[in-house]
């Protein structure tokens, strides 16, 4: 007796699984219906999976952000070579989402201020270096020679010695008389 | 196999890649929603789609026809799920973290609030599971699949999708009430 109890137990949660994630036939229906009216345990059960199940099914299906499936289809057909025709691409050009759109034109913008200037424009003389950048690379040696103090400091400062005391580079001035 | 899919699978094997095209509109939604639900985030979810439509198309002309091409779509999508499960698992963490750092929503009216907790919780709930477990839950619940046609896509009996799914109702039920005595 207790083992066919056990056994209705048995089937009857498979039915509730059944049941409550999906749909059985009115019959099978009514005896489970019948079965939970004699069960507490599996009544109780029923309750928890039907309430569970609610809530699972409350929450909203995940949705892509806007502009997303366009730019997924570019892309599968760029991996499979599928490429449609021409006017199937511009129609798709002709649906972008109302939002890409100041972007796309923006940036269509700039390419064309940014070709127009580079091939377009006219070709200039050569320019000849200025005088200071010809002799930048002795400004140095010249700074060097002429101002002992910087020369010094410099040295110690390449030395990895900046922590040794180092003379003020400007004399102080001489005490008023 | 369902008619329409048979034409265009004969279409594809013609030679006409539009048939292709044709077939990723009708089932990118579908797909992309088992990954995001299976991963958690939008990004791998995109790129799990991606590849399962890469890979379908490279696959498709030895296609035998002998299961549904949603199933056999759906394989692909539940395995590179678990692929990518496998790859980076400690990423569930990551997920998990990244789920449980969301602002708790605290304007608007309270049952747009409600909802908000509702599939906040909800999705902590379900990232927690096992990913065959996420599986099965995410195909039963949300695709409204039969047994049957989840165990063709696991690769495993009728029987262990019940008991997977029963011990994951029960995994889920725990889940959500200790989150609900937390947040009340």
């Amino acid at each position: 007796m207790e083992r066919d109890a056990l056994m209705r137990c048995g089937v009857a949660r498979e039915e509730l699984l059944e049941a409550v994630t999906g749909r059985i036939p009115p019959d099978r229906r009514q005896a489970l219906l019948a079965h939970l009216a004699t069960c507490a345990e599996c009544r109780q059960l029923a309750g928890e999976f039907e309430e569970t199940v609610g809530l699972l099914r409350a929450a909203p299906d995940p949705q892509p952000p806007e502009g997303f499936w366009p730019a997924f289809m570019l892309r599968v057909e760029a991996q499979t070579g599928s490429r449609p025709p021409l006017g199937t691409r511009l129609r798709r050009l002709l649906h972008t989402p109302a939002g890409l759109v100041p972007a796309a034109a923006t940036a269509a913008a700039v390419l064309v201020f940014a070709l127009s200037t580079t091939l377009l424009r006219p070709a200039l003389p050569p320019v000849a270096p200025s005088p200071a950048a010809q002799v930048a690379p002795y400004v140095t040696d010249a700074v060097r020679s002429l101002l002992p103090h910087l020369d010094e400091a410099l040295q110690i400062w390449e030395s990895g010695l900046g922590a040794v005391e180092v003379e003020p580079l400007l004399e102080p001035p001489p005490p008023a008389p | 196999m369902d008619q329409e899919d048979a034409a265009l699978v004969a279409a594809f094997k013609r030679g006409e890649e539009s048939a292709f095209t044709a077939l990723v509109i009708k089932y990118r939604e579908t797909v992309y929603r088992i990954a995001r639900r299976m991963v958690a985030n939008h990004e791998d979810g995109a790129d799990i789609a991606q590849e399962v439509f890469i890979r379908a198309h490279r696959a498709l002309p030895r296609f035998d026809g002998r299961s549904h091409l949603r199933t056999w779509l759906y394989r692909i999508t539940v395995n590179l799920c678990l692929d990518h499960q496998e790859r980076r698992s400690r990423r569930t963490w990551v997920d998990l973290e990244e789920l449980s750092l969301e602002a708790p929503p605290q304007a608007g009216p309270a049952a747009q609030v409600e909802a908000e907790m509702t599939r906040q919780a909800v999705a902590r709930a379900v990232a927690a599971l096992p990913p065959r477990q996420r599986a099965m839950v995410t195909l039963r619940l949300y695709q409204d699949l039969a047994y049957g046609e989840i165990a063709a896509i696991c690769g495993c009996s009728e029987g262990t999708v019940k008991a997977t799914m029963f011990a994951a109702l029960r995994k889920l039920r725990v889940a959500l009430v200790e989150q609900w005595s937390e947040t009340r």
